[in-house]
């Protein structure tokens, strides 16, 4: 078997944005280094969060703003390997194997590896249910072109307000969606096993908020329902539930969680749950393999979110680049984008044993604030016109990840 | 006065508004926003930044 084999100085598996943050960043800090991405997708750079409201705003699959992975290879000097699959790793020789989209095989020999893997959709599958229709979910540029083509299809023969979208996940994905495509005019159910939405990252009286904003577009709540099965039915779509729920709809979208793509650094020994253990450095228990971003668990925290994301690029490219930081995160607000209804969250990592949420405001406008034991405020969650305090409310908060004592 | 917004999360940069809770005062210019300013909803830098048309 004569595998070719190439050598590299920073090798980096995925193009996302942590990806392409990193070599950003490396590059802007002088480092000149080689520098090989391979990519399962094309290699483009898209932004992910844009995906779930990308409806409202009209973004077809190709006008999504993207710099083509071509241009975006010259501009920053980088090898790419597009649609191209790594399928093991040697630690011991620090090199890579991967598939290209023949089949065929080849070896890259890297000095210093990064994972940028990201997370992929918890299927239904893994909670139990049977899956016998097509269930749609968003996470890659790919993704978004499949599911938006069914979407204008089935509009196109029935009409818009004729197509029934089921979404099964009622938290901060679900209800993004939930909202762009009511406010496109589709018929919109969500199905959760929660009782409201947001469940888990706002009090009951915030949940309230959002889902009656969302109620007034249409949107129609299915709670306390478990998906056990989704089938087909000549051109609709089946979806029961455990508890005995029977809908009737033209596409599903699925939105339940994400996990991290740990697989390949799990096979190669590297520590992960969920995601790959990284320190404050992004370091692996391997001294020249870093991962950051969806994939990675940080001091055991797992964020997946733009915020820590664009932090650890930064700190993890100025490491590389010769000067070892670490990643600190402060507050870090989360903001959803629900125009029925603006909401931001602050939740801290972990789970703060005794935290309970103390809520004020008027109507829509709501401010709640999660407080420990000690009466110290820890996070926060607002709606309507409160969002506006978010900056200054962070800014009371103790980072969430702080600086190292005695940096070594 | 333009609107910029980032392509990464969506948040807008109002030049005739500015951001006065970060030091930009109303009717700051594009251009005049720092370089290392970052997008306060996502953290990205001014090149993920896109000029929207108004319609």
């Amino acid at each position: 078997m004569n595998e070719k084999i190439h050598k590299t100085g920073l090798a980096i598996i995925g193009s996302g944005l942590a990806s392409v943050n990193v070599i950003k960043e490396l590059r802007k800090a002088g480092d000149t280094r080689p520098v090989t991405v391979v990519t399962e997708e094309a290699g483009h750079f898209y932004s992910k969060p844009m995906l779930s409201n990308a409806l409202s705003k009209s973004k077809t699959p190709d006008s999504l703003p993207v710099q083509a992975a071509e241009a975006f290879s010259t501009q920053y000097d980088i090898n790419l390997r597009a649609w191209t699959r790594v399928t093991s790793l040697d630690l011991a020789q620090k090199s890579l194997r991967y598939e290209l989209h023949n089949g065929s095989a080849e070896v890259l020999v890297w000095e210093q590896l990064v994972f940028a893997v990201g997370a992929e959709p918890v299927s239904l599958e893994q909670v139990g249910a049977t899956v016998e229709a097509p269930v749609h979910t968003v996470n890659q540029l790919s993704d978004y072109a499949q599911f938006y083509q069914a979407l204008t299809s089935l509009a196109q023969v029935r009409g818009v307000d004729r197509v029934r979208i089921g979404i099964v996940g009622s938290g901060l994905i679900g209800c993004e969606f939930a909202n762009d495509l009511a406010n496109q005019g589709y018929q919109v159910s969500v199905v959760d096993v929660a009782d409201r939405p947001m469940a888990r990252l706002l009090p009951p009286e915030l949940s309230e908020i959002l889902a009656s904003a969302l109620s007034t577009l249409g949107v129609q709540w299915h709670w306390s329902q478990s998906v056990s099965r989704i089938s087909q039915m000549e051109e609709r779509v089946n979806l029961e539930t455990a508890e005995g729920a029977d809908l009737e709809v033209d596409l599903v979208l699925s939105a339940i969680g994400l996990k991290p793509n740990v697989t390949l650094a799990q096979s190669a020994g590297l520590s992960c749950g969920p995601g790959i253990h990284v320190d404050q450095f992004l370091r692996t228990s391997h001294p020249d393999i870093y991962a950051l971003g969806d994939c990675a668990t940080v001091c055991g925290i797992s964020m997946q979110y733009v915020l820590p994301l664009m932090s650890s690029a930064r700190a993890l490219a100025k490491s590389l680049a010769g000067n070892l930081t670490p990643v600190v995160y402060p507050a870090m607000p989360v903001v959803v984008k629900t125009p029925a209804c603006p909401v931001v969250v602050a939740i801290p990592p972990g789970d703060p044993n005794k935290a309970s949420w103390r809520v004020s405001g008027e109507g829509i406008n709501l401010q709640a604030m999660l407080m420990g034991d000690d009466d110290r405020m820890l996070g926060f969650a607002l709606t309507g016109e409160k969002v506006k305090e978010k900056g200054a409310l962070a800014k009371t908060l103790p980072d969430w990840l702080p600086e190292p004592a005695g940096l070594q | 006065m333009r609107k910029w917004q980032c392509v990464v999360c969506g948040f807008i940069y109002d030049e005739s508004a500015g951001i006065p809770e970060e030091g930009i005062a109303p009717c700051t210019s594009w251009e005049d926003v720092p370089d290392d300013w970052l997008c306060p909803d996502c953290g990205v830098g001014k090149d993920e930044f896109e000029m929207i048309e108004m319609s």
